[in-house]
C-alpha cells in the first residue's frame, strides 16, 4: 500500500515563533539601512574599492544562490532520481530554492551603484554578458520552481510534478554554471579564467544547498515539536558526506591545476601561502573547519548518530563556503593584475600591490539582510502553506521501515 | 458580527471620501513658483514644442550623441543650462536653476543634474539662436583656442625628431 | 548620414521645428553649415589611437594632471577609491633592472572585454574604436573592472558635484578615459594627455587615426613599431607603446 504523506501549515502562534519573525525582520531592517546609506553617501562608506570592486556583498549574493540551486536537488532527488523517501521533502526543496535566491538577488541588485536603474537591466541585454544570460536563468529559475511547487502540492497536478522537476533540475545546472561562469569566464585575471569554475560551483552548489537544507528541516521539526526520524537525516547527513568530498575533489583539481603553469605560480602562491588572510581563511577555514571536520563529524560511526553533531557540521559546512567564496571572490581580486609581466611595477592606483581590502559594518548589514529576508520568507511561507509534512518519522518516511515495525522487528542500524 | 465588520469598512472607506472632497475643496489655485529669467530671446524649438517634448529631444540627443557621435548643439543639456541656468546657481535658491525650480515644482525626479555639470561653464557656449552667445564654439565645432591647439601640436609633431 | 537627428514628434510640430531650422539657415548660414558638419558624427573609416614611446617618457606627471584637470576627475583624499583616468606606472625588468616610467589609461582595445561582460551594453565601442561608459544605462555593477585586463576603470565612490559640461560623471557609475571625446567630436585631432605631454612634458605621445597610413601616429607604428600591452590576449588595443 502506498503510504500517504500529510502536509499541514505549522501553528506559528507561539513566542518562539514571532521572536523568531521578530528577529529576522530586525536582520531584514539592517540590510535596508545599509543599503539606504549606500544609496545616500555612495560606495566609499563601504570596505570595496577601485581595486577590490566586488566585497562581502558579493560573497554573500552568490552564497544564497548557489546555495538556492543546490537547495532543489533534494527535490530533485525525488522527481529525477526516483527516490521516494524523499519525495515529503520536495516542497521545502523548492520553496527554500526560491527564497534563497530572491534573498541573494536581494543583495546583489542593492549593491548596485544605481540600484534605481533595475529596470534599465530588465530592458537593455547584451546577450555576451554572462550577467546577462543570469537574469534570465534567475528570473526563470524561480518561475519554473514555482511551477514546480504548484504541480507538487495541486492534487490535480501531480502527475504533471515530474516532468517540470526534469526542467527545475537541468535549469538549475545550467544556472550554477553561469554563476560559475561569472568568475570562469574573466580573462584578465589570474585567480579565474578557469572552466573548472562552473563545475567547481554545480559542487558547491550542492554541498551549501544541502548544509542549508538540513539545517532548516531540523530546526522547524525541533521547534514546532514535529517526528523527524534518523532514517531521512542518516540519508541526507552521507549524502552531504559526499557533496562536501566533491567540492574538495575539484578544489584540489584547480589548484593543482594552476600549480603546473608558471605563469600562476605568483597567484597560487599568494593563495596559499603567503597572502596573509587569504591562506588563512583557505586553509582554516575552507579545508580545516569546512571540509575536513564536517567529514570526520558526518562519518564517524558514533558521533555521526547525533543531531547535534549533523547540525554542527552543517553549520561548518556553510562556514567553509563562505571561506570558500571569500577567497575566491576578495582573494582572486586583491592579487595585482600582471600588466608587465616579469617586471615590478608601481604606481598611485595600486599596480603590482595587493590591493587593499576590509569589509565594512555596512556590507555585513547588507549580506545579513539577504539572509534574513530569505530565512524570513521560509518562516512565514511554512506558516501559511503546506511545505512540510507532519511527520517524518522512520515509518512514514520508509515503507519497508513501515513493514518492518509492523513485524516488530528492530529497525535496521546502518 | 461579519455585517458589523463590513459596516465599519464601509463608514470608513466615507470618511476617506468625505476627508479628501473636504482637502481638494480647501484647496487655492497654486502659485508657480519664481523662475529665472532665460538669458536670450529665443528658444531652440517653438515654446509650445520645447515645454511638452523637451525631454524627448534630450533622450534623443543623448542617444545620438553618446552612441554615435552625432552631437546636435541646440538640442543638448549643455544648451538649457546655458541660458537657463545662472552661472552662479546654487541648490539652495531654486529661483536661479530653471530647470530644478520647475521639475521639483512638479514633482518630476529627474537626476541629470547627478552627473551633468548643473551650471553653466565659464566660457559660455550658448546656442546658434541665441543673439549673446557667439553662435559657435559649442561642442560642435572647433573653436579657435581648439585649433591654436591644434596648430601646436602639429608644429611639435613636426619639429620632433622620433 | 545614416542617423536622423531627428526624434519622434507629431507631424505638425515637426514642421514648426524644421521653420525654426529654416530661420536660424537664413539668419546665420555659416553657423548652420558648421553644425550639418558636426552633425555626421563619427568620422568614417577612422579608429583613434595614441602612441606612447616610453624611451622619451620620463618622470613627468603632466598627462595625469592635464586630463584629470580637462575632466573634472578631482581626488577625495581616499586613495582607495579615487578615481583615476590615467596613471603613471613604474615598470623595473626584474631580469635586466631596466627601469621605465609610461602612461596607462584606457586601452581602447578592438575586441574589449568589459563590452563583453557588461550587462546592459552601457559599456560600449563606438564606431571610431573611441570605448566609453554610457552612463544614462550604466547600473554600477562593477562587471567591466573585474574584466578590464588594466585596470583602466574607476567607480564613482561618492557623490560628486561641479562636474565639467563636457565630462559629465556621477555617484555608482563606472568611467574610464574618454580619448577625449568631446574633443574630437568637435573637430580637434589631439586630446588633453598628448597635449600636455609636448607642452610640459617630455613629447612621448601621439594621437591620431591607426586607420590612415598617412597619418603621423600610422607613419611611426610602420617606421618604428608598438607593442601592446598585455598583447598574449589579443585585444588589439588602440594604445600602443614603443620600446616596450
Amino acid at each position: 500500500m502506498k503510504a500517504m504523506t500529510h502536509f499541514r501549515e505549522i501553528e506559528g502562534r507561539s513566542k518562539g515563533y514571532y521572536g523568531l519573525l521578530v528577529l529576522l525582520l530586525f536582520g531584514i531592517g539592517l540590510g535596508l539601512v545599509a543599503a539606504a546609506l549606500k544609496g545616500t553617501y555612495g560606495h566609499h562608506i563601504t570596505g570595496m574599492n577601485n581595486h577590490v570592486v566586488w566585497g562581502l556583498p558579493h560573497v554573500f549574493a552568490i552564497f544564497l544562490i548557489v546555495a538556492a540551486s543546490g537547495a532543489l536537488n533534494v527535490a530533485s532527488i525525488a522527481s529525477v532520481f526516483g527516490r521516494k523517501a524523499y519525495k515529503p521533502l520536495a516542497p521545502l526543496s523548492g520553496l527554500l530554492a526560491i527564497t534563497l535566491l530572491v534573498g541573494g538577488l536581494a543583495v546583489l541588485v542593492l549593491d548596485l551603484g544605481r540600484p534605481d536603474r533595475l529596470i534599465v537591466a530588465m530592458t537593455h541585454y547584451n546577450f555576451k554578458s554572462i550577467f546577462a544570460w543570469n537574469i534570465f536563468l534567475y528570473t526563470g529559475f524561480i518561475a519554473i520552481v514555482a511551477v514546480y511547487l504548484w504541480f507538487m502540492m495541486e492534487r490535480r497536478m501531480n502527475p504533471h510534478s515530474t516532468k517540470v522537476g526534469y526542467l527545475a533540475f537541468i535549469w538549475r545546472l545550467i544556472l550554477t554554471t553561469g554563476t560559475g561562469s561569472i568568475f570562469g569566464f574573466l580573462v584578465a585575471r589570474e585567480a579565474y579564467d578557469a572552466a573548472i569554475l562552473a563545475p567547481l560551483f554545480i559542487a558547491l552548489s550542492f554541498s551549501l544547498g544541502l548544509a542549508v537544507f538540513l539545517l532548516v528541516l531540523m530546526a522547524a521539526y525541533n521547534w514546532t515539536g514535529r517526528p523527524l526520524g534518523d532514517a531521512i537525516l542518516r540519508r541526507l547527513k552521507n549524502l552531504l558526506g559526499i557533496f562536501v568530498a566533491g567540492v574538495l575533489y575539484f578544489v584540489a583539481v584547480y589548484h593543482l591545476t594552476n600549480l603546473y603553469a608558471t605563469r600562476l605560480h605568483g597567484v597560487e602562491a599568494f593563495l596559499l601561502v603567503h597572502g596573509g588572510i587569504y591562506p588563512f581563511l583557505f586553509w582554516f577555514g575552507q579545508i580545516a573547519l569546512g571540509s575536513v571536520l564536517p567529514l570526520v563529524l558526518l562519518f564517524h560511526p558514533v558521533w555521526s548518530r547525533c543531531r547535534a553533531v549533523i547540525a554542527a557540521a552543517c553549520g561548518l559546512v556553510i562556514l567553509g563556503g563562505l571561506a570558500q567564496l571569500y577567497v575566491t571572490i576578495i582573494g582572486g581580486q586583491a592579487y595585482p593584475l600582471d600588466l608587465f609581466p616579469g617586471h615590478d611595477v608601481s604606481s598611485s592606483f595600486f599596480d603590482g600591490v595587493v590591493a587593499p581590502y576590509t569589509p565594512s559594518a555596512v556590507e555585513w548589514m547588507l549580506g545579513i539582510g539577504g539572509v534574513a529576508l530569505a530565512l524570513f520568507m521560509v518562516t512565514v511561507a511554512i506558516k501559511f502553506l503546506r511545505f512540510l509534512p507532519e511527520s517524518l518519522a522512520d515509518d512514514k518516511v520508509d515503507p519497508h521501515h513501515a513493514a518492518q515495525a509492523a513485524a516488530g522487528a528492530e529497525p535496521a542500524k546502518a | 458580527m461579519g455585517r458589523g465588520i463590513s459596516l465599519v469598512r464601509m463608514i470608513l472607506a466615507g470618511l476617506l471620501l468625505a476627508g479628501a472632497v473636504f482637502a481638494l475643496a480647501g484647496c487655492s489655485p497654486v502659485e508657480g513658483p519664481q523662475m529665472m529669467q532665460a538669458r536670450g530671446d529665443q528658444c531652440v524649438e517653438p515654446l509650445e514644442v520645447i515645454r511638452r517634448d523637451h525631454m524627448k529631444l534630450l533622450s534623443h540627443e543623448k542617444d545620438q550623441a553618446v552612441l554615435f557621435g552625432v552631437r546636435n548643439p541646440n538640442h543638448s543639456i549643455r544648451g538649457c543650462v546655458e541660458c537657463h541656468v545662472s552661472p552662479t546657481a546654487s541648490r539652495d535658491d531654486p529661483s536661479s536653476h530653471f530647470c530644478l525650480n520647475c521639475h521639483s515644482f512638479n514633482a518630476v525626479r529627474m537626476d541629470c543634474f547627478q552627473c551633468h555639470a548643473d551650471k553653466p561653464a565659464n566660457d559660455y557656449h550658448f546656442h546658434a539662436l541665441n543673439p549673446h552667445g557667439p553662435g559657435f564654439g559649442f561642442d560642435s565645432a572647433a573653436d579657435s583656442a581648439s585649433l591654436a591647439r591644434d596648430l601646436e601640436s602639429i608644429i611639435a609633431l613636426e619639429t620632433q625628431k622620433p | 548620414m545614416s542617423h536622423d537627428s531627428t526624434p519622434d514628434l507629431s507631424r505638425r510640430r515637426f514642421i514648426t521645428g524644421a521653420v525654426g531650422a529654416v530661420a536660424s539657415l537664413t539668419v546665420a548660414p555659416g553657423i548652420f553649415l558648421m553644425q550639418t558638419n558636426a552633425q555626421a558624427g563619427t568620422k568614417p573609416g577612422a579608429r583613434w589611437g595614441l602612441l606612447i614611446n616610453t624611451n622619451v617618457c620620463g618622470d613627468c606627471n603632466a598627462c595625469v594632471t592635464a586630463c584629470h584637470k580637462e575632466n573634472g576627475v578631482g581626488s577625495m583624499n581616499r586613495p582607495t577609491t579615487d578615481a583615476q583616468w590615467i596613471r603613471k606606472v613604474n615598470i623595473t625588468d626584474r631580469a635586466t633592472g631596466h627601469s621605465r616610467s609610461l602612461p596607462v589609461m584606457c586601452q581602447h582595445c578592438e575586441h574589449p572585454p568589459c563590452v563583453d561582460v557588461c550587462p546592459t551594453g552601457a559599456s560600449f565601442r563606438r564606431a571610431d574604436g573611441i570605448v566609453l561608459v554610457n552612463k544614462h544605462t550604466c547600473i554600477g555593477c562593477r562587471y567591466c573592472m573585474m574584466a578590464c585586463p588594466y585596470k583602466a576603470r574607476s567607480f564613482i565612490h561618492e557623490h560628486l558635484t561641479d562636474q565639467v559640461p563636457h565630462a559629465p560623471r556621477g555617484k555608482g557609475t563606472v568611467e574610464s578615459c574618454t580619448l577625449c571625446v568631446h574633443r574630437i567630436d568637435k573637430g580637434e585631432r589631439t586630446t588633453a594627455c598628448v597635449e600636455a605631454c609636448h607642452t610640459e612634458g617630455n613629447g612621448a605621445m601621439v594621437f591620431g587615426d591607426l586607420n590612415d597610413p598617412n597619418s603621423e601616429i600610422s607613419r611611426r607604428l610602420a617606421e618604428y613599431g608598438g607593442a601592446a600591452i598585455r598583447a598574449d590576449l589579443g585585444l588589439n588595443p588602440g594604445v600602443r607603446y614603443q620600446g616596450l
